[in-house]
């Protein structure tokens, strides 16, 4: 069984497994359409979704396109 | 209907001078329709954190926009620091895949005034980090000169705050800004009513509008958008044929000469 870890998500608690990558991490909470993933204040390149590991603690941010003026 | 002279941004060429916002709109369909009928080429578009019941969302917006085929602008909007604006930056640069940013740091929470200080020091960040930079600012001239020094060959000046369609509070502002920075491209942002703003702006020099609310709000988006883009063309078209000069006293049309001698003296 997998140990956990408490991060936050989206600007809220969430635990999850300790193994997650970024991408596992997005399949996890069914993220999907047009987003970038910004981890404490880092944007996170695609490229990298599958090495970078998550950590207790980190601050993950899905941030979409919206409408602006 | 004559168009006015393409013009370009950031060497990109364009032939409208209307910048379109994505906001406020009551409808998705609505807001393709009127940014449609402005012929606008470049759209403001921005970026937020997905809610937690929302795994998707921004795909649908996202759609339409690429549907529209424009240039995109994406905006700081919110950042009240330079932290924060470089940060959002950043993101939209990933996100939107573009070096374009329109920055906004705000100073004043009740008129969202640019804060000048904190423009200065995003706007020199984000151009050593390759950002073509879009300063919303005041219509302070050395504040302006400021931002050209630092590389900026755009600037945005406010016209009046955002939103309130007061229409050009400071005409005499933003004619220095144009006689004094007569290189820069320079666009009014913000504060459009109607128009006769619009027009007036572009007789002054200026080389483009961006603008949402007066659009999005109006009872009619997709025809007052089309009066922007015509008002636009028409004030650049006045502002390139030269507009004669004012004067003080009458001076008569029809010419006086060869008229009968017992209309003279």
């Amino acid at each position: 069984m997998n140990s956990k870890q408490q991060i936050q998500f989206n600007g809220t608690s969430l635990e999850v497994d300790q193994q997650h990558t970024v991408s596992s991490l997005l399949e996890a909470q069914a993220v999907a359409g047009r987003f970038i993933v910004v981890i404490n204040d880092e944007v996170v390149p695609k490229a990298s979704w599958d090495s970078r590991a998550i950590a207790a603690g980190d601050a993950v941010e899905i941030m979409s396109p919206i409408s602006g003026g | 209907m004559k168009q006015a002279s393409n013009w370009t941004v950031y060497g990109q060429e364009l032939g409208s001078r209307l910048f379109i916002g994505t906001a406020l709109y009551p409808s998705p369909k609505v807001m393709v329709d009127a940014i449609r009928a402005s012929r606008a080429e470049v759209i403001t578009v921005s970026l937020r954190r997905q809610a937690a019941n929302q795994s998707n969302s921004g795909e649908q917006f996202w759609q339409m926009i690429e549907d529209l085929n424009c240039h995109l602008l994406p905006n700081t909007a919110g950042c009240y620091s330079v932290k924060e604006a470089v940060k959002t930056a950043h993101m939209a640069r990933e996100l939107f895949q573009t070096d374009w940013v329109k920055l906004e740091v705000m100073g004043d929470s009740y008129n969202l005034q640019p804060d000048p200080f904190a423009l200065v020091e995003a706007t020199k960040i984000l151009i050593e980090d390759g950002f073509k930079v879009f300063p919303y600012t005041t219509d302070d001239l050395v504040l302006c000169q400021k931002l050209a020094e630092l590389g900026c060959e755009v600037l945005m000046p406010w016209g009046a705050p955002i939103g309130t369609g007061q229409g050009l509070l400071n005409p005499y502002a933003l004619k220095t800004l144009r006689e004094r920075l007569p290189e820069l491209t320079l666009l009014v942002d913000a504060g459009i009513g109607k128009p006769s703003d619009a027009v007036q702006a572009m007789e002054l020099g200026f080389d483009g509008i961006l603008l949402n609310t007066a659009v999005a709000e109006a009872l009619e988006p997709q025809t007052m958008a089309y009066a922007f883009a015509d008002a636009i063309n028409a004030g650049r078209l006045a502002f390139e044929a030269g507009v004669m000069p004012k004067r003080d006293n009458a001076k008569p049309s029809t010419p006086t000469l060869e008229q009968p001698i017992w209309q003279q003296g």
